[in-house]
């Protein structure tokens, strides 16, 4: 496989911090038991507070335990659902320093949960689907159960501000949200930590609910049926809150999928488009090296497909209803036949009439016999002004004279000057010692 | 590298082109005709070998990345104002070519050119002469043409080509050399060459408002 392999440490024991933690929570249990057998009677809240936070502290440090598996955690790994290291990347503090607010200002009505949530909507709504985010449900939950631990022994400690269900719901609803929103990938990606992040999916969505029914029970919305209507659009933005960001989440995530499946077809259209065409000549090109000749018109033609694939260059300048484009088909068929380059250069362009597609028909006869009887270089120069259309057709060989053409021959009597003529215009032909014969016809535009 | 020693006065010359394949090909066609004295592949390459051996002529790709053929010949001709440049493509968009020109190339030629004309037409770069293929005539006759835009507000000299510099343009896009368009016209080689060399002068200076549009406008036009 490629890339390099996960480095595992081997099982190690589990270490001091944690040996400590479990200590601290037996400590914590064991007050709260002595507490409550010296209350005797009854069962003290103070006694079950204390009780709960050792036996959160207990189950979440055996929770984290499970899921590091004896791997020490990374640096930039997520604790809870990663909120803090977003706030910390847009406030530009240290990540230790925003998880100890988070921490510190938990227990005062849940404002340091609710800063978290915030953080983690805030990310949520920027995220474009494209990070991901490992983070083991197990791992989520062994902090959340911290957490409470650290709330209940601050509670239980007599430092408290508001009631107890509203520091509760907000304490359910402030954890669930950012594991919910945090678990991007879940059913979308098929990576390993799917079954992970639908976990903590689901563990975000329950602590959600159960923050908002509490919330309901507590201001007693339930049980009063003139306030349906409040209990209901308590219920709807919960709601909103819980499905709003994540959606979002999903539709992004959906977008990038898309967008990179269409690069993907272009490129593989590309692939195709060059395998057909271009592989094609290659191989041609290899079996009939030793036809120089041969090779010379497979590449060029190609070179041509390819120029007009590509919407590039001169070849699609010009449409070839024009009589540019239509000049360059000609040269182009004649190149073909004959296996000769031809220099095509044009200057201004004309829509095509008639009297033009005869001197284009004419100027094809003119270029077949240029590399037929000529000798290269052939160029091939036409210049549109708004009178009238000159085409040049210039080899390098002997020229010839009209008067030793054979009667019989019709090529360059009649395919040339009669049917230039015929349509008004008029063809010439050149001969200079040394500079190669040129054919020269003029038509007039109307 | 065994090749036999160039001539005396063989030109040094520069070959920049981010292809590896063309530029060992042009090398192996040009060795023992010219002096290559390099080949880059980049940029930044072609600058920093262009101070290291300063070359006659350097013969240059006009698409590269980082900037392309531009961006050397700019990089080097404000350092090393003898260079001269001719322009190599395998592409035939006119404004690429015509920009390279305008920036300061004495000449283009397309890569399908044979190696006795490359050779030709470096050495007349670097004697000073520009080299028009027929193209690059057929380029500039093209941006010249028609009437110069109403908000030109240049130097109507530089704004139009002189009747003969047409004449002396379309010729080159005919396919004839100087010295066969100086006997057609019953005018010098030399006569030829100056007329050329004002063309380019014009195509460089003329900020005529028609040229500056001219690549737009051409693709627009049927």
């Amino acid at each position: 496989m490629a890339g390099p392999a996960l480095q595992r440490t081997p099982r190690t024991p589990p270490r001091r911090l944690d040996a400590w933690a479990q200590l601290g929570g037996a400590v914590v249990c064991a007050t709260g038991v002595l507490s409550l057998v010296a209350d005797g009677r009854e069962v003290s809240t103070l006694a079950w507070t204390w009780a709960g936070a050792g036996l959160s502290a207990l189950a979440g440090v055996a929770l984290m335990a499970l899921c590091r598996d004896g791997v020490p955690r990374d640096a930039g790994q997520p604790v809870f659902a990663g909120a803090s290291q977003a706030i910390a990347g847009s406030l530009g503090w240290p990540v230790w320093a925003v998880r100890a607010v988070v921490v510190a200002l938990a227990p005062l009505a849940g404002v340091g949960v609710v800063l978290y949530a915030a953080g983690s909507l805030a990310s949520a709504l920027r995220d474009s689907g494209q990070r991901s985010v490992e983070i083991d449900w197990r791992g989520s939950t062994g902090v959340g159960l911290l957490g409470l631990a650290w709330v209940l022994a601050v509670r239980a400690a007599g430092l408290r501000a508001g009631s107890d269900g509203e520091l509760y719901s907000v304490l359910l609803i402030g954890s669930g949200l950012p594991l919910f929103w945090g678990a991007s990938g879940a059913g979308l990606t098929n990576g390993p930590d799917d079954v992970h992040a639908t976990l903590r999916s689901w563990l975000g969505l329950l602590l959600a609910i159960a923050g908002a029914g509490l919330v309901l029970a507590t201001t007693g919305l339930f049980h009063q049926a003139e306030r349906t209507i409040a209990g209901t659009a308590v219920a709807l933005a919960v709601l909103a809150f819980v499905v709003g960001p994540r959606w979002l989440r999903t539709t992004r995530l959906l977008i990038a999928e898309r967008a990179a499946r269409e690069r993907a077809q272009e490129r593989a259209d590309l692939a195709d488009h060059l395998h057909d065409s271009v592989l094609q000549t290659l191989a041609l090109i290899q079996r009939r090296a030793d036809d120089p000749s041969e090779v010379a018109s497979l590449s060029r033609s190609q070179e041509r497909e390819l120029r007009s694939w590509l919407g590039d260059g001169a070849e699609t300048m010009r449409p070839r209803s024009s009589l540019g484009g239509a000049l360059r088909a000609a040269a182009a068929a004649v190149e073909d036949a004959e296996r000769v380059p031809i220099e095509v250069v044009l200057v201004g362009d004309a829509p095509l009439t008639e009297p033009l597609a005869a001197l284009i028909a004419a100027t094809g006869e003119a270029l077949t016999n240029a590399v037929r009887h000529g000798a290269p270089p052939v160029s091939l120069f036409c210049r549109a002004t708004d009178r009238e259309v000159t085409v040049y057709v210039h080899d390098r060989g002997a020229g010839f004279d009209l008067d030793d053409i054979p009667a019989d021959r019709r090529g360059v009597r009649e395919s040339i000057i009669a049917r230039t003529s015929r349509h008004g215009g008029t063809a010439a032909i050149r001969v200079r010692p040394g500079a190669g014969c040129e054919v020269v016809l003029t038509m007039a535009r109307r | 590298m065994t090749s036999a020693p160039p001539a005396p006065r063989a030109p040094r010359v520069l070959v920049v082109d981010d292809h590896a394949i063309f530029r060992s090909g042009v090398r192996a066609e040009l060795e023992g005709l010219v002096q290559v004295v390099g080949e880059a592949g980049t940029v930044a390459d072609a600058l920093e070998l262009a101070r290291t051996t300063r070359p006659d002529v350097v013969l240059l790709d006009v698409h590269m990345p980082d900037g392309g053929g531009l961006a050397v010949l700019r990089g080097i001709a404000s350092e090393l104002p003898n260079v001269r440049f001719l322009a190599l493509s395998v592409s035939d968009s006119p404004e690429d070519v015509i920009e390279l020109v305008r920036a300061g190339a004495r000449g283009y030629v397309t890569k399908t050119v044979t190696p006795s004309e490359l050779v030709d037409a470096i050495v007349r770069v670097a004697t000073g002469e520009a080299v028009f293929s027929p193209r690059l005539a057929g380029f500039v006759l093209d941006a010249f043409s028609g009437p110069a835009g109403a908000a030109s507000a240049g130097d109507a000299e530089l704004d139009q080509l002189t009747p003969r510099e047409q004449e002396v343009l379309e010729h080159i896009a005919r396919g004839y050399l100087y010295k066969e368009i100086a006997q057609q016209l019953g005018v010098s080689t030399r006569t030829v060459e100056s007329h050329v060399s004002a063309v380019l002068r014009k195509l460089s200076l003329s900020n005529r408002h028609q040229l500056a549009r001219w690549a737009t406008q051409h693709r627009l036009v049927d």
